[in-house]
């Protein structure tokens, strides 16, 4: 492409459409510049699921592997990343989540830096430590509440609030209609909202010694 | 107290944000004077609030090793890898039999009737053998033996002419030779 300024025609970066479009007619080094676009949000998710920077990257490199074996089923409804963020999630509950209960004192020094740091993000800066140690432990909770939910219903949580996509992106990411994205959030909501009651009242017979 | 049964759906959606300008401002007027809707609405405004504030915030920047890993496990795909991802869905399919089970059942019947109705063109169907087998014209005017393959060849040409031969052969004018003669010779002691 003809360019005014030479150096920037060396550093332009191919659209990722345009590498998509390569990187499903079986061109790897394609893939691989996608790859470079999407590993940084795709580690920061995974991250976020397994609190461990080594496992986080595991994580990562099989999502990426997995979405170049499967790259002919993206079905171009939603943006890339989105789809990668479904698979990621799959493969956390599939294969990644029993690897998950350490506890934060087990981790290694730079994991437990790492997501101690991830843990003080939550929370407002000008908050009181009280404060924050309350906000990490209500993380905590949802954190835990989401995983009890069903496979289907977390997915759809987990790309409607973290991933932030329309309902339209995430039906495709999915395969399923919008109208079942709804649902499943409005099911799913309810289920975190009783769980959330629940929660509020076991603490409440823990701190007053009332009856359950 | 408990949220209208009509308005649950409704006041999910405001709560999740999906909720159009109208009908919002519609629930939040009925909001206004219901208060088990209220309450409702409180509790699942707190879950999408607290659901908000757990995003993920670390970043873990990718380093030249990740990305050079994730090539080579690209890179380095071996021949069967196509066989493996059958073989995981294979192995996923019993964590999900509730989906797996009826499909079995349709794919089963949708089976059964295509090999019913959709003539198989390795084996044609062959035409009925008696189509095959040249019939003898029936001469109904000549003498023939009562038996049920006459009557049934006659038939088939004309039951006029069935008509006629069993006027025909009426007791008074049945032919005078004795049927299965011989059978009834080696019968008679």
């Amino acid at each position: 492409m003809f360019s005014l300024n030479p150096t920037l025609a060396d550093i332009e970066v191919p659209e990722p459409r345009s590498l998509l479009e390569a990187a499903r007619g079986g061109d790897t080094r394609a893939f691989g510049e996608l790859c470079r676009v999407y590993e940084t949000r795709l580690l920061r998710h995974a991250m976020g699921l397994c609190g461990n920077a080594s496992l986080a990257e595991e994580l990562a490199q099989d999502t990426l592997v997995e979405g170049w074996n499967s790259l002919r089923r993206f079905n171009g409804r939603c943006q890339f990343f989105t789809w990668l963020c479904a698979i990621l999630l799959n493969r956390y509950r599939n294969t990644f989540r029993e690897k998950r209960p350490l506890p934060l004192a087990a981790l290694g020094g730079s994991d437990q830096a790492a997501y101690e740091d991830h843990l003080g993000a939550l929370a407002d800066p000008a908050a009181r430590p009280d404060q924050s140690a309350q906000l990490r432990e209500q993380a905590a909770l949802v954190r835990n509440c989401l995983a009890a939910l069903p496979p289907k219903l977390e997915q759809v949580i987990y790309l409607r609030f973290y991933v932030d996509d329309s309902l339209e992106e995430i039906a495709g990411a999915l395969g399923c209609p919008v109208g079942t994205v709804k649902s499943r959030l409005f099911k799913a909501l309810e289920k975190l909202r009783e769980m959330n009651a629940l929660g509020a009242h076991l603490e409440n017979v823990k701190t007053k010694g009332g009856p359950l | 107290m408990k949220p209208c049964a009509n308005q649950q759906k409704q006041i999910a959606a405001l709560a999740l944000g999906l909720l159009e300008p109208r009908p919002a401002r519609e629930l939040r007027a009925h909001r206004d004077t219901c208060a088990g809707c209220r309450g409702y609405l409180a509790e699942l405004t707190r879950v999408t609030e607290q659901l908000a504030a757990a995003e993920p915030a670390v970043d873990l920047p990718a380093s030249d090793t990740f990305h050079r890993q994730v090539m080579a496990r690209i890179k380095a795909r071996p021949a069967g890898a196509d066989w493996r991802m059958f073989w995981d869905m294979l192995r996923a399919v019993p964590r999900q039999w509730q989906v797996a089970l009826p499909m079995v059942a349709v794919v089963l019947i949708l089976t059964r009737f295509w090999i019913e109705q959709v003539p198989n063109a390795a084996f044609p169907v062959q035409p009925p053998l008696r189509a095959s087998i040249p019939v003898a014209a029936v001469d109904t005017d000549a003498d023939l033996m009562p038996t049920v393959a006459n009557y049934q060849r006659v038939a088939e040409e004309s039951p006029d002419k069935l008509d006629a031969l069993l006027a025909r052969q009426e007791p008074g004018t049945a032919p005078a030779t004795p049927i299965y003669t011989a059978a009834a010779r080696s019968l008679s002691f």
